[in-house]
Formats: structure tokens, C-alpha cells, sequence
């Protein structure tokens, strides 16, 4: 190693030695300083915080101003509104079936061919004489009881059989012979079906070339399709020189009309089966007389059983339920033909009914309340095939109006409503202990009615409790038990109504300190006249609030408020002790002792900030009665290591101040203006790192 | 961040040392120099070398009340105790100054005839300050003592930068006579700079406490923080050295100005205040709702919002703190030579610093050289310088400035140390 090398390594190691020495640190020394640390003011608005909770008076005195809002309540006039499910069983009303006229003809030539077959001699001469004096003339004696035999008749086009519960068979004859006729017994007979007479009737004359007509009633009868008409008696009046024609015939005209029928295998012709237009009335309505509501939502819910065998198309019409878009509300829809056996209904619909309008006086021109008006029309059309119906047959139609949420009603309404609660009474909330009087108490309790009804609010009870289980209960006559009357709402334009009742007094209301006030208050809503334009939105509601106001003319005595707050101090560990000097120059007529307790997590008081020593009241002024100079105290607070460790491991400070208005036994007047400045200054020892 | 930065400028310098043949200014006070002078190798009398390369370093903190004992304390850490600020109370001037500097270098010289180049890099730290004994009082024992009076902050000064310099200078011997002539020109790379000038600063407490008031005139400027191995550069400068030598038989003379020059800084941060600030304490606007109060929304932005100190952003050119220095030495004997001398620092607080300086040749490659000097930063303090060289090839040398910190701390001030490596060619 050259000495070179060993130069150059040596002074390599005395330079890094040099240059290698520790890197500066901080030194530390004490130091005592003494300033000013936090300085603060305090106004009665200040310590009020919520600028709701007070109001300033003409005077610039405090006025605490609580105003609690009580539960909103409805008259429940909106909320059981309902409509009973609309249930009808409609019957056939009626069944009409087709009907016509058959014309039969009983010619000369036929009687006299019946004539030839007699039994008797000389009416069987008299027949081969007719049919042989053709275009001649041939004196015709007097012939009795002569029939005709059965002429089937087929009315199966019409119907294969029915019971008629009315129709009239009209039986008109012509008599184109050249003879008269008497007693024509004339029978339409069933050919099968029992029994079997359904028409006898008889025409006692009818003179030669003249038309008569019979009519019976049919109610009650049963006709089949196939017909038999006899003529059992009919007798001839006598004539000279009657020019035969035996192609004169007496012609025989029957017709059955009107039929209706309680049963029948027919063809029905279209018409219509049902027919069926009611007032509704509402549910549940509670005693309300509406004439009127409009629905915020609502479903209506048709569900048809039909027993009928053909379709049956109907119509559901509500004439006085009205759309958003003004058209009346109308269902038309068709049930198919009745399936045997089945369970469930044969249609089931739903329809939307929001924002409908519903007239509730019923029938257009019917001016009455709690009904609607509804028009149920089913009908058939024409069968193709003969199809069976009775009148038994029935189309079950069940209405419901489901999910219904009034959103207007109008009528009358009546309704008596109590309603009682309970709300904090947060005005005291940090203050314990001591005496308090305030000079005076205005209570008040104001009402907006969103009802369009008017009516009256009796206070039954006003008390104040507080946590001690202490009440007081408001007793004035002027309030309690007194039915105040309630205005009610505007419609057009939509405004509620503001009502006010209240009272002052000097009541020890607040003298224990409450937490809670409890209150019971009836409402009748309505006049006692039946009134029918008084309505409800479904937004209405009646919201009542308490309103206590306290001039802050009071008298307290020991008052301790009393807070706890969490609190984290985060204290330089440069600071190792020292004296808090706490300067209050006061200007409020109130001396106070300030203590301050600190607690670790669990709530134990760890270590404490007092001094008996008072923050002095600043004196009032005789003559304004107002504080005029203000007072300054200074109050010292020895703080050590060993405090201040509690402080900074403190994570809640519970602060009290004691304090009594000033002098004792006076009410005192807060004013706005009135206040009280703090400063702490810290003479500290203070280690500098 | 200070030993670090000087740890990697170091080792930068080792490495340059490799491959440049640089020098940076020849100071006439230092032992070494005196050394050479005695051989007149420095001169370029001797044929025996053909140049010189050295790697130096100075350390060099003194004050005129600040003791060893209360630096010591501030310096590395410990405790400042009520001792302690008692002697620097004792020592106490209405006006007291404190300084600090640090060099470190590497310089080469090659000599051809009558001519030497001259060129090396170098690296300075500087710290200066000048403050009054309530600046003192206040700082360190707090204002409580001031109650119900004023302390007066001002005038007081503070004063520190770094930077590094590459030298290139040339001296000649002037032809058949016994001066040499040189100068220099030092291009500088401006690092960090800080500057406080308090002008006026009356601080009055109130006697209870309840009020604090500051009559504040006063600068400030810094530079931004860098981060690396290198200080951020924040200025460019330049400088001129000069110095003129003379000997004789039995004398030799020199005198040098150094460092003449300048820094352009860029970019600094200057604030200026120059009013009356009061302060009774920080305002909770509602006591009764103090934890959403932000304590810590307290920063110096805010003290400069709410004080309405201008703060900008400027280029600022200064001084760099130039010396002079001159000397005389008397050559008694081969043995024993005698050197006054003085040295004074322009722009830096610096009072003028003289010195008297024994150099005694305990052999003939071994020198020591015990000094008594008074002023500068401090007052009288007592140095020791030794030289050795190895056969005329490597030269050692080093002092320093620490019997009064070793002997007494606590009532003394000042300590130093200067090494020096030097290869002759």
C-alpha cells in the first residue's frame, strides 16, 4: 500500500467522519408565553341558536317563540270511502219468437165431397148435387153439424215448442161460399205434446161472402211445432138458387202474435234479454252525503256468469261517471255461451276508473246522494240453429270497484273527530334545577283546515309534564272546554283556512321545567245544516300547532344548564402546564359559576375546571332599566401536567353554569343587544421542540 | 437533508477528482498555504513539481453570544436549559450575530514558467444571523417576561444559501520581481436560498395577556425545496477573485479578494410586511358550537391572508458575502514564522476577523501553527493548525477550533476545523 494510497484513504475517513455526524435534530427548550388564546361573544340569539325559537318584541326584548307542530290529522271522510261490490242476478226479462201467418181454405167442392161420405141420405144427395151443379144454380137446404177433418199445420219454423206466457192466436175466416155459416167450432190442437188443445173457439155466423175474426188469448199455453186445426161443427144456412162454384172456399186466416215465452227450443230472434238500469248505492259512506267525488284511482272489476247457451253481448254503462277526457264511462263486451259445470266466471274484466268523476245523486234528474247510476243492457242475436232458452236462464253480474281512492268528495259532511298527543317540549332541554318564573305565558293554538268544511275545535286539555313525572295542567276558561268555530277551506280558488285560538296568562306552565307537553283537542266538522257543497281533497288534512310564546321577562334563581358534549382536545405535547385566565365582561343582568367536568368514555368525571369564584352580573340601570355598563370578572384555572393529560384523554366535557338573575326576587328583561364576551389568555409553559 | 446532500456532494467530487485537474480559490489564511510559502513552492521557485491537486474542506460556526454549550444543545438535538440561555443571556449585546459556513473543494494547479492555472469546483453552504437580545429573550424564554412591555425583534437578519462553483483563475509571477498577480472567475449554480430581514418588530405584550400587538417591518425570501443528490438550482452567478502576493527575505504579504460576485435567484418566494398587527386571540364565532370550529384551518397561508402580508414570486439578484483578506508574515528563523492578519466578510453580518498566527517547524516536513483570533462571528478563540508532508509528494493538513469548546462551552463560542489533502506533482 503506497503511502499515496494510505494519505488518500486517511483524509477519505476524516472527511466522511466530519460530513457523517448526526443529522440535526430538533433541540427543545421551555419557553412561557402569554397570549391571548380564543375569545368569543355570546348574545341571547347566540345561545337561542335556532332563530325559529325566538322572536325580537318592539321593545328589542327576547321573546321565545316554541311552535310545535302537532300530528295532522283527517276527518276520515276520504279513507272508508267504498262501494259495496254491485252483485245482480238478471233473469231472461223476455223472449220473443218469431211468428207469421197460415192461411187454409176449406173449398165448396170439399165440403160437398165431406157431404157424399155422410151417413146421412139426403146429405149425401145434397153432396153429389153440389159437386154436379157446377156454374149452376141449386137450391142448398139448411145443413147442421157438418165438420172438417183435422188439417195438420207446421209452424216448426218458428219454434219446436214453447210455453207461451203470452201470444194471441187470431183466427179470421172469410167465407166465400155462397152460403152463410153458422157455428163454426174451430180447434188448433197440438199433435203430440199434452195437452193437446190449444185453441177452441167458435164462430156463431158468418153470412156468405163476409170475414170474421176470433182472437184467444195463448198465455199459459204449450205449443209444439206440429199442428192440427179441425173444424168439429159447422153449420149451413139454407138458400134458392145458389150458383154453385165448388172453388169457393171459406178461407181460414191464423196467426199467432206477440208471442213470448218462458221456455222454448226455437230460433230467438235478436233482441234484447236483459235490460237493466239501477241506482247504485255507495258503502261504508259513515254518514257522509255525497253528491259528487273524483277518483284518484280506482279499478272497476266486472265478473259475468252466464247460463245462457247462446253469446250473450251486453253493455255496462255508468251515464254519470265521466273521464278525464268527458266521455261517460262504458263497457260493451260479450260472454260467450254459458259452460255447464263450471266454476269461474264466464268473463272477468278489469277497467281503469282514474281520474273518472262520479255524480252520486243517482239517476240523471234524480237529485239524490250516495248513488251512482248504472245501465246493464245483454243481448242476443239471431240464432242460427234452434237453440233452448227459458226465462230461468240468467247472466250473474258481479261489479266491484276495487283499489278506490278518493281524491274529491262533495256533499255534506258531519263528523266529530277527537284527537289527543304528546310532543316534546325541547324549550328547557339543559336546564335543571333552581326556580324559574316567567312574567307571562301566551299560548295559542293555531288551526289550517285544508277541509272545505267549516265546524268548531274544543281544547279538552293542555298540560305540561317534564321528567320528574311533574305536571301542570293549563286551567283557563277561556280556552279549555270552549268551542271555538273553524273556518274552512276556499275551493276556488283552493285556500285553507288559518284559525287561531288562544290565550295569556301568568301560568306556572313552565315552571317545572317541562319536556313535554300532552294536549286533547275535539273537532266537529260540519255546521249542523245540510249543506251539500262542502268537500275534501285527499291532500286535506287538519294541521294543528302549538304556539307558546314567553316574554324573556323572567325571574331564575340556582338555574343550572347543564350540557354534555363529546370532545376531543388535541393539546401540542409542547405544552406542559400553565393558568387559563377566563375574562368575561358580561352584559347580561345574570351572574353565573362556570364548572366544567371532563369524562373519559365510560362517563366518569376524570378532572374538572371550577372556581366558586362568579362571572358578575352587569348592573340595570334604574332609570332605562336596561344594562348600561357592563361588568368584567377574570377567573383563573390552574392547569397542570397531570390535568392536562386528563383533558387531552377527555372525550366529553360536561360544562354547568349556575346562574341567577340579578337582583334576586325581580323579573328581569332580556334584550337583543345584551351580550357577554369571553377571552381566555394562556400564561403556558411551553417547550419548543 | 444538509449532511446528506454534503455526503453525495463528496463522492461527486472524489469522482471528479479523477479526471479534472481543477482548483478553486488559494486562501492566504490557511495553514497549508502558509506552509508552501515558506518553501515557495506556491511561487513556482521550486523545479521540483509541475502541480498540485488538493481536496479541502472547512467547517467554521461562531457567535458573539451563543456558547458552545447552548449550539451543542440546538445543534444536535438536546435540551436547551435555563443555564445555558443564561450564559448566552450574560453575553448578550443590544445587537449579536451568529454564523456558519462550510466549504468543501477540490482544486488543481499546474505550473508552467512564471505561470500557474488555477481551476477547481467547490461547494459552500452559508448561514448568517444578526439578531437583537429580545429576538433572543422572546424565542427562547417567551414573551412572558415582556409583560407590560416591549420587546424589540429588530433589527435582526438571517442569511443562507448554498451554492456550487466552478473556478478558473491564473496568477503569474510578474517578470524579475518578487509579486505575483492573479484573479478568477467563479461560475456559480445557485442551490438554496433564505434571507429574513426584520427591520422593525416591536412586540408589546399586555400585562394580563389579554392583547398582543406586532409592529412588524420586515422581507423575506426563499427559494423553493428540491429533492436529489444535487440541491436544486435556483440561480445563476458569477464572481471574481483576485490577489496580489509580495515577498521578501524575512516577509511575505498577500491579499486576496474573494468571491465578488453575484447570484441571480429565480423564482423566489418574497413576503413584506410593514404594519401593526393585533392579536387578542382566535375568535370562535360560536363558543356553542365549537367542534365545528377548525382549529387547524390555521396555516401559514391564512396568517399571510388575514395579516395582509404580500406575498409573490420573483427573480432577486444579491450579493454573494465576498471576503477580504490580508496577512503579513514575519520570518524570524527556518524554524519560526510569525502571520497577522485580518479577514472581513462584506454582506453576511460578519465582523472584521484578525489574527495572530505562529508557525514553528518542529521538523522539516512538520509544521504546527497555534493562533489566537478575535473577531468574525465571535470574539477571541484559539486555533490549531498542523502540516505535514510526505516527501515532498503529499502534504496533510489541518486545524481547528476547539479548545474553548472542549475546556469551557458553557462561556465560550466558536468551533471549527479545516482539512486539507494536497498530491504534488
Amino acid at each position: 500500500m503506497s503511502p499515496m494510497f494510505r494519505c488518500c484513504v486517511l483524509l477519505t475517513l476524516l472527511m466522511l467522519v466530519f460530513a457523517c455526524r448526526k443529522e440535526l435534530e430538533r433541540p427543545q427548550w421551555d419557553t412561557q408565553v402569554l397570549m391571548p388564546l380564543v375569545k368569543t361573544s355570546l348574545s341571547i340569539k347566540d345561545i337561542l341558536k335556532d332563530t325559529t325559537s325566538y322572536r325580537i318584541a318592539s321593545d328589542s326584548s327576547i321573546v321565545l317563540v316554541y311552535k310545535q307542530q302537532l300530528d295532522s290529522f283527517s276527518l276520515d271522510v276520504l279513507d272508508t270511502f267504498s262501494v259495496a261490490p254491485f252483485h245482480r242476478k238478471v233473469g231472461l226479462s223476455s223472449l220473443v219468437l218469431q211468428s207469421d201467418t197460415i192461411h187454409q181454405s176449406i173449398t165448396l167442392g170439399q165440403v160437398a165431397r165431406q157431404l157424399t161420405q155422410s151417413s146421412d141420405l139426403l146429405s149425401r144427395l145434397l153432396g153429389y148435387a153440389i159437386l154436379n151443379s157446377q156454374d149452376s144454380t141449386l137450391d142448398i137446404p139448411d145443413l147442421s153439424h157438418l165438420s172438417s177433418p183435422a188439417v195438420p199445420i207446421d209452424i216448426n219454423q218458428w219454434f219446436q215448442s214453447a210455453v207461451l206466457t203470452s201470444g194471441t192466436l187470431e183466427i179470421k175466416i172469410t167465407n166465400n161460399l155462397p152460403v152463410g155459416i153458422k157455428n163454426l167450432q174451430f180447434q188448433l190442437n197440438n199433435k203430440t205434446l199434452e195437452p193437446k188443445l190449444v185453441a177452441d173457439v167458435t164462430f156463431a155466423d158468418i153470412p156468405s161472402r163476409s170475414t170474421q175474426t176470433i182472437q184467444t188469448d195463448l198465455s199459459g199455453k204449450k205449443v209444439e211445432g206440429n199442428l192440427e186445426a179441425s173444424i168439429p161443427n159447422i153449420d149451413i144456412v139454407g138458400k134458392k138458387k145458389v150458383l154453385i162454384d165448388t172453388n169457393a172456399a171459406l178461407i181460414m186466416q191464423i196467426s199467432i202474435r206477440d208471442i213470448k215465452v218462458s221456455e222454448a227450443h226455437a230460433i230467438f230472434p235478436a233482441q234484447n234479454v236483459i235490460e237493466d238500469r239501477k241506482e247504485v248505492p255507495l258503502g261504508n259512506t259513515n254518514g257522509l252525503e255525497l253528491k259528487k267525488t273524483i277518483l284518484k284511482k280506482a279499478k272497476v272489476k266486472i265478473e259475468v256468469y252466464s247460463t245462457l247457451p247462446d253469446t250473450l253481448f251486453f253493455s255496462y254503462s255508468l251515464p254519470t261517471a265521466i273521464s278525464p277526457d268527458n266521455k261517460s264511462f262504458l263497457a260493451e263486451e260479450f260472454v260467450p255461451p254459458g259452460i255447464s259445470n263450471s266454476t269461474g266466471p264466464t268473463f272477468v274484466k278489469e277497467y281503469d276508473f282514474t281520474g273518472y268523476t262520479l255524480d252520486l245523486t243517482g239517476k240523471p234528474g234524480h237529485d239524490t246522494i250516495n248513488c251512482f247510476y248504472s245501465d246493464l243492457t245483454g243481448r242476443i242475436k239471431q240464432s242460427l240453429s234452434p237453440i233452448f232458452l227459458t226465462l230461468s236462464d240468467s247472466l250473474d253480474i258481479t261489479i266491484t270497484m276495487q283499489d278506490i281512492l278518493p281524491q274529491y268528495i262533495e256533499g255534506y259532511i258531519e263528523k266529530d273527530t277527537m284527537f289527543s298527543g304528546e310532543v316534546p317540549f325541547n324549550v328547557f332541554g339543559s336546564m335543571k334545577g333552581g326556580t324559574l318564573n316567567f312574567e307571562k305565558v301566551n299560548i295559542a293554538v293555531s288551526l289550517k283546515n285544508g277541509f272545505g268544511i267549516d265546524g268548531s275545535i274544543t281544547a279538552e286539555k293542555i298540560e305540561t309534564k317534564n321528567d320528574k313525572g311533574q305536571t301542570v295542567l293549563l286551567k283557563d276558561e277561556a280556552l279549555i272546554g270552549v268551542a271555538k268555530p273553524i273556518a274552512g277551506a276556499t275551493k276556488n280558488p283552493y285556500q285553507p283556512a288559518n284559525t287561531q285560538l288562544g290565550t295569556e296568562l301568568a301560568s306556572p306552565l313552565l315552571s317545572i321545567f317541562p319536556t313535554k307537553v300532552s294536549y286533547s283537542f275535539k273537532v266537529h266538522a260540519g255546521s249542523g245544516v245540510k249543506q251539500y257543497d262542502r268537500f275534501a281533497y285527499d291532500f286535506s288534512s287538519l294541521k294543528p300547532s302549538l304556539d307558546i310564546s314567553v316574554p324573556l321577562s323572567l325571574m331564575a334563581g340556582g338555574i343550572v344548564l347543564s350540557d354534555t358534549v363529546a370532545v376531543s382536545p388535541t393539546f401540542s405535547d409542547a405544552i406542559r402546564n400553565g393558568t387559563l385566565t377566563l375574562i368575561a365582561d358580561n352584559g347580561f343582568p345574570l351572574s353565573a359559576v362556570l364548572s366544567m367536568y371532563f369524562m373519559d368514555a365510560s362517563g366518569t368525571i376524570t378532572d374538572s375546571l371550577t372556581n366558586p369564584q362568579a362571572i358578575r352580573e352587569a348592573a340595570i340601570d334604574p332609570v332605562s332599566s336596561k344594562v348600561k355598563i357592563r361588568e368584567t370578572t377574570k377567573i383563573s384555572y390552574v392547569i397542570d401536567e397531570a390535568r392536562l393529560h386528563n383533558i387531552a384523554s377527555a372525550s366529553r366535557l360536561l360544562f354547568k353554569v349556575l346562574f341567577d338573575t340579578k337582583p334576586a326576587g325581580a323579573m328581569v328583561k332580556i334584550y337583543e343587544d345584551y351580550t357577554i364576551n369571553f377571552k381566555i389568555v394562556g400564561d403556558i409553559a411551553y417547550r419548543v421542540h | 437533508m444538509f449532511p446528506k446532500k454534503i455526503i453525495a456532494f463528496f463522492f461527486l467530487m472524489l469522482g471528479v477528482l479523477a479526471f479534472q485537474n481543477a482548483h478553486a480559490q488559494l486562501e492566504p489564511d490557511r495553514p497549508e498555504r502558509q506552509y508552501m510559502d515558506r518553501d515557495n513552492v506556491y511561487q513556482g521557485q521550486s523545479d521540483a513539481f509541475k502541480g498540485t491537486l488538493s481536496l479541502q474542506s472547512a467547517f467554521d460556526i461562531n457567535s458573539t453570544a451563543i456558547t458552545n454549550s447552548f449550539l451543542k444543545g440546538a445543534l444536535s438535538g438536546g435540551f436547551i436549559t435555563e443555564t445555558m440561555k443564561d450564559n448566552v443571556s450574560a453575553k448578550m449585546r443590544t445587537s449579536n450575530a451568529m454564523g456558519l459556513d462550510f466549504n468543501l473543494g477540490v482544486t488543481g494547479t499546474y505550473h508552467h514558467g512564471l505561470t500557474t492555472v488555477i481551476a477547481g469546483i467547490g461547494h459552500r453552504e452559508h448561514f448568517d444571523v444578526k439578531f437583537s437580545r429580545d429576538l433572543f429573550e422572546t424565542a427562547f424564554r417567551g414573551n412572558k417576561n415582556y409583560a407590560g412591555k416591549t420587546a424589540y425583534l429588530a433589527p435582526s437578519k438571517v442569511n443562507y444559501f448554498n451554492y456550487q462553483s466552478l473556478y478558473l483563475g491564473i496568477s503569474r509571477q510578474l517578470t524579475a520581481s518578487n509579486y505575483i498577480l492573479g484573479g478568477g472567475l467563479s461560475f456559480i449554480r445557485g442551490g438554496q436560498y433564505q434571507q429574513v430581514n426584520i427591520r422593525r418588530g416591536d412586540l408589546y405584550t399586555q400585562q394580563d395577556g389579554e392583547n398582543v400587538q406586532l409592529k412588524l417591518d420586515f422581507d423575506m425570501g426563499y427559494s423553493k425545496q428540491g429533492a436529489g443528490l444535487l440541491p436544486a438550482s435556483n440561480g445563476v452567478g458569477l464572481a471574481l477573485n483576485l490577489n496580489l502576493a509580495r515577498w521578501g527575505e524575512r516577509s511575505r504579504f498577500n491579499i486576496e479578494l474573494r468571491d465578488l460576485g453575484f447570484i441571480a435567484w429565480k423564482n423566489i418566494n418574497t413576503l413584506h410586511a410593514d404594519s401593526t398587527y393585533n392579536y387578542d386571540g382566535v375568535e370562535i364565532k360560536n363558543v356553542l358550537n365549537y367542534q365545528n370550529y377548525a382549529f387547524n384551518g390555521i396555516n401559514a397561508d391564512t396568517i399571510i391572508r388575514q395579516y395582509n402580508i404580500r406575498k409573490q414570486v420573483e427573480n432577486v439578484n444579491r450579493w454573494i458575502p465576498f471576503s477580504f483578506n490580508i496577512n503579513y508574515t514575519y520570518i524570524h528563523s527556518k524554524k519560526l514564522n510569525v502571520v497577522i492578519g485580518g479577514k472581513y466578510m462584506a454582506f453576511a453580518n460578519y465582523a472584521p476577523r484578525l489574527y495572530v498566527r505562529t508557525l514553528y517547524y518542529l521538523r522539516e516536513r512538520f509544521m504546527i501553527a497555534p493562533a489566537l483570533t478575535y473577531g468574525g462571528y465571535g470574539g477571541f478563540n484559539l486555533e490549531l493548525a498542523a502540516v505535514k508532508s510526505f516527501n515532498d509528494k503529499m502534504m496533510l493538513s489541518g486545524s481547528v477550533v476547539c479548545l474553548e469548546y472542549l475546556l469551557i462551552p458553557s462561556k465560550t463560542q466558536g468551533f471549527g476545523m479545516q482539512l486539507c489533502l494536497t498530491r504534488i506533482f
